[in-house]
């Protein structure tokens, strides 16, 4: 019988994982992509697309080549594993689709390709394709599901018409596994060149199809570990054998593509970057392994062997394929792109669902060829369910630790969305000026709120204005100088060296040797000259320690209505003076054009900024 | 091409942005965002460095460090490539090239799959990440953000004429232009001119600025084997391979028909006693009752 506990408590994550994948495929259509993923501008594609769909077909390869070996090919030694495979590529094809209906952005829209055509685009080709390879495959499967009921003369139909459908099906899919990697092929300035090559479809066909065949022997591993059956080792080993075949001549082409295209240069050096010892890791758990794994003899014949190497080839092919289609890209996106995990319980939500479905057609339906199956407990039953365990569902105590996992699943996986989707940055409608209540009709002075943060200066906009307009040789207290220090044009915190020269010269009267006794002590300017003053902050703070009096922007002003430090030139000019002066500007009765960029910035040569100086 | 018309070439309208001249003010930028109604939002967790996202269609870049003494602002948007590769990648044609040089963008057929995001070479489209059903935004350069006088709404708020609208042809002889008037002042390429095609949005520069505007230089081009990217584009390189689908079509169904008959000759030429023998040995096979 039915290893019974551990299939109970697959089910059971599997069932969680399922739910938390689709509250967050909600919360994507309720608050976007952003609010569900980590994917961004520069790395547009996350992992839905290239995991589920680009790596998950590839995974799921076996249903075509074990279609091709049984019904063209017709090797029926490999018969036990034909409904199991094409069930392996159903499921994996419909959890590919499935998760790109979260993926892209107007799924409602998904019959556009159908109708409007660019057949030039790789992903038209890859849609057409796929969407009819599954269609294919649900209907080669249509038998498991017709025999069951009494219309013995549709199964037979349905076999009498099946073999162009499997040559479509086989054909459609050696066209979509290379157009899958094609896709990439119109990224040859930003895919990293150890994966972005004109080679890349025969490489996506040719190593789809070995760890296909890898996959589908993890898989019939799995499922007779769990139900208990006997494993079928003279197929299964088979099977890798085919699988180190399609491996041993991907290797063959990735090199041969190396030495023509001359990129060796990439995976031995002079050029060694990250991306060389994550393309060796990829390419040892892909190729190199499985190959050597299934060549021998003894570790091909081992279980526990079997299963390394076939776990290595998974494990590398969805490596390839996330290589591919992400991670090559953030050398030049210059940003890397981590899923969240939101992301990540959708894309394994939906595998889960997958599995269910998965295992309940395996426990309801004749999904291998065994005859021994007749005979037991499950499947020779009239009735596809029992009235119990239909009830069962509902009531019980399986019912009772489902609604126990909603209860955690739910709250938890709503929690994992993000909030606020448009970051930090918030636009703020508040004015930054108000004119000071009751004294102010004219706006001679002017509170100024350049940060909206509360910190204010009342600045006498007619005084100052009548200084300018009259005369140029300003007062001190006069001068913008006064309050703002002056940074260097698109500079934020000029270091004090850049304009006092002589700062550091031994002649100058800044020496701070000439100066020791005005420390407190020895002790205070040995760690004054142990500062690093390159940096501009640090710089103005240990400068302002003396010479306060003559950096007056640097201190506050509490008694002349100022609350905080005033902020460097350049922000004040551009961040508050410029706002009213722009819309002065656009006032048809102003005759003056202060506000145009050109009022201060009088030459061609920017930045010169003779204003500034004065 | 699909969604790209044979036009003339020398019909075209573009860009040109001449970066001595940027004096880094973001007045295009507004002029954009003005003329387009876009938010004031920044989307700041979608977008790189560069400031462009699915609310803003042009930024201006500070290269990033001081080159030759100061740093110098870029101004970035679409390149409006003579042979745009969103439009060769986009499934249902939703870019096209139009007659007067923009690459448009078509909101009613557009799927959402951002394909043309990891097409494009300078990641110019960018996407509403945070709408539930979003579409792509890029910089348009059609009638939609035309002001008086037939110029862009970003060329005309420009204060120091850094960057100009024009016919291309006309864009490429002033860049020459002001290339030889100054000698030693400009770096004597025109970016834009023959990349990738060539692209209507055009770059002069005193320093180098291909980090920027995502163009890679001769050197990059060249260590990362697609030198001939240079003078060619995306599409066109691509192109051979877009033709070996049908014919794989028909050559692959055709030999596994054939694979299919020889094999079932041999099958009914040979004895089945061979046949059942390997199955009978076989302790699994045959489920026996739905076979073909």
């Amino acid at each position: 019988m039915h290893n019974r506990s551990a299939l109970t408590w697959l089910k059971d994550g599997l069932w969680a994982l399922f739910l938390a994948g689709m509250v967050v495929g909600v919360g994507r259509f309720v608050f976007g992509l952003g609010a569900a993923t980590n994917m961004m501008d520069l790395l547009p594609w996350g992992f839905w697309k290239v995991f589920n769909m680009v790596a998950g077909a590839a995974l799921a390869t076996s249903g075509f080549v074990v279609a091709a070996i049984i019904y063209i090919f017709q090797l029926d030694k490999f018969r036990p594993v034909a409904r199991f495979s094409i069930l392996v590529g159903f499921l994996g094809y419909g959890t590919s689709l499935m998760a790109l209906l979260f993926d892209i952005g107007l799924p409602h829209r998904g019959w556009h390709p159908f109708f409007m055509w660019n057949p030039h685009s790789f992903l038209f080709e890859v849609f057409w394709c796929v969407s009819i390879y599954w269609s294919i495959t649900a209907f080669e499967l249509l038998p498991i599901i017709t025999e069951r009921f009494p219309f013995p003369k549709v199964t037979h139909f349905i076999h009498e018409i099946m073999l162009p459908f499997v040559i479509l099906g086989v054909t459609l899919s050696t066209m979509h596994h290379s157009s899958l990697g094609s896709l990439f092929m119109l990224s040859p300035t930003r895919l990293y060149p150890l994966w972005y090559s004109l080679w890349i479809p025969p490489e996506f066909f040719i190593s789809a199809m070995g760890a296909g065949l890898s996959v589908i022997t993890l898989l019939m591993m799995g499922i007779s570990k769990l139900y208990k059956r006997k494993r079928n080792m003279g197929v299964l080993t088979a099977l890798v054998k085919g699988s180190a075949a399609f491996l041993a001549l991907y290797l063959i082409i990735k090199v041969a593509d190396f030495t023509v295209n001359e990129k060796w240069n990439f995976v031995f050096g002079p050029d060694i970057t990250w991306e060389t010892y994550l393309f060796w890791v990829e390419i040892s758990l892909q190729a190199i392994i499985p190959i050597v794994v299934f060549v021998t003899p003894v570790l091909r014949n081992s279980k526990w062997g079997l299963l390394a190497g076939t776990l290595s080839a998974a494990a590398g092919i969805i490596m390839h394929r996330l290589n591919t289609g992400i991670v090559g890209y953030f050398r030049t996106a210059e940003t890397i792109y981590i899923p969240n995990i939101s992301e990540l319980l959708l894309s394994f939500g939906i595998l889960a669902g997958a599995g269910l479905l998965f295992l309940l057609l395996v426990e309801r339906f004749y999904v291998f060829d065994e005859p021994e199956e007749h005979a037991d407990g499950h499947g020779s039953d009239a009735t596809i369910w029992t009235r119990e365990e239909a009830l069962a569902v509902f009531a019980g105590p399986r019912a009772k630790r489902m609604l126990l996992i909603a209860l955690v699943v739910i709250p938890l996986s709503i929690g994992l969305l993000r909030d606020q989707a448009t970051g930090p940055f918030k636009p703020i409608s508040q004015p930054i000026a108000n004119s000071v209540i009751g004294v102010d009709v004219m706006r001679t002075t002017l509170r100024i709120d350049g940060n909206r943060n509360g910190e204010y200066v009342d600045f006498t906009h007619d005084k100052h204005q009548l200084a300018l307009m009259k005369d140029q040789s300003l007062k001190k207290e006069e001068t913008c100088q006064e309050c703002h220090h002056l940074n260097l044009p698109q500079d934020n915190n000029t270091n004090c060296r850049s304009c006092h020269a002589d700062l550091d010269l031994d002649t100058g009267m800044f020496k701070p040797e000439n100066h020791k006794g005005r420390f407190e002590s020895a002790a205070a300017f040995e760690q004054f000259m142990e500062l690093d003053l390159t940096d501009g902050q640090k710089n103005l703070e240990a400068c302002q320690n003396c010479h306060k009096d003559n950096m007056r922007g640097l201190t506050t002003y509490a008694d002349k209505g100022f609350s905080h430090m005033a902020p460097g030139f350049k922000d004040a000019m551009h961040g508050s003076c410029q706002t009213c002066h722009r819309q002065r500007e656009t006032d048809p009765t102003n005759p003056v054009s202060d506000g145009n960029c050109l009022f201060c910035h009088k030459t061609e040569n920017f930045p010169a900024m003779e204003v500034a100086r004065q | 091409m699909s969604g790209v018309q044979n036009n003339d070439p020398s019909k075209m309208k573009g860009m040109l942005t001449d970066v001595t001249k940027c004096i880094g003010c973001e007045r295009c930028v507004e002029a954009c965002v003005r003329k387009n109604k876009l938010p004031r939002d920044f989307l700041a967790h979608f977008t790189g460095k560069d400031g462009l996202s699915g609310n803003r269609f042009t930024s201006i870049v500070k290269t990033p460090g001081p080159v030759k003494g100061k740093p110098r602002s870029v101004r970035r948007h679409c390149m409006h490539c003579l042979e745009p590769a969103c439009a060769a990648a986009c499934l249902v044609g939703a870019f096209t090239k139009s007659a007067d040089g923009a690459v448009v963008y078509d909101d009613s057929k557009c799927i959402g799959c951002r394909y043309c995001m990891l097409a494009c070479a300078f990641s110019i489209p960018r996407y509403q990440y945070d709408k539930p059903l979003p579409y792509i935004r890029k910089c348009r350069m059609d009638e939609r953000c035309r002001v008086k006088g037939g110029l862009t709404a970003c060329t005309s708020a420009c204060p120091t004429g850094a960057t100009i609208f024009g016919p291309r042809e006309e864009l490429i002889k002033e860049a020459r232009r002001r290339i030889a008037a100054e000698p030693g002042k400009y770096i004597d390429h025109i970016f834009g001119e023959t990349e990738f095609g060539g692209t209507s949005g055009l770059y002069i520069s005193d320093v180098p600025i291909d980090d920027v505007i995502k163009m890679p230089s001769k050197d990059k081009f060249k260590k990362w084997r697609v030198s001939r990217l240079e003078t060619e584009s995306i599409p066109s390189m691509i192109e051979p391979w877009v033709w070996v689908t049908p014919a794989q079509f028909v050559a692959v169904s055709a030999g596994l028909a054939g694979v299919w008959a020889i094999k079932r000759r041999n099958k009914l030429m040979n004895p089945p006693p061979d046949e059942s023998d390997e199955h009978a040995t076989e302790d699994n096979s045959k489920g026996g009752n739905h076979d073909a």
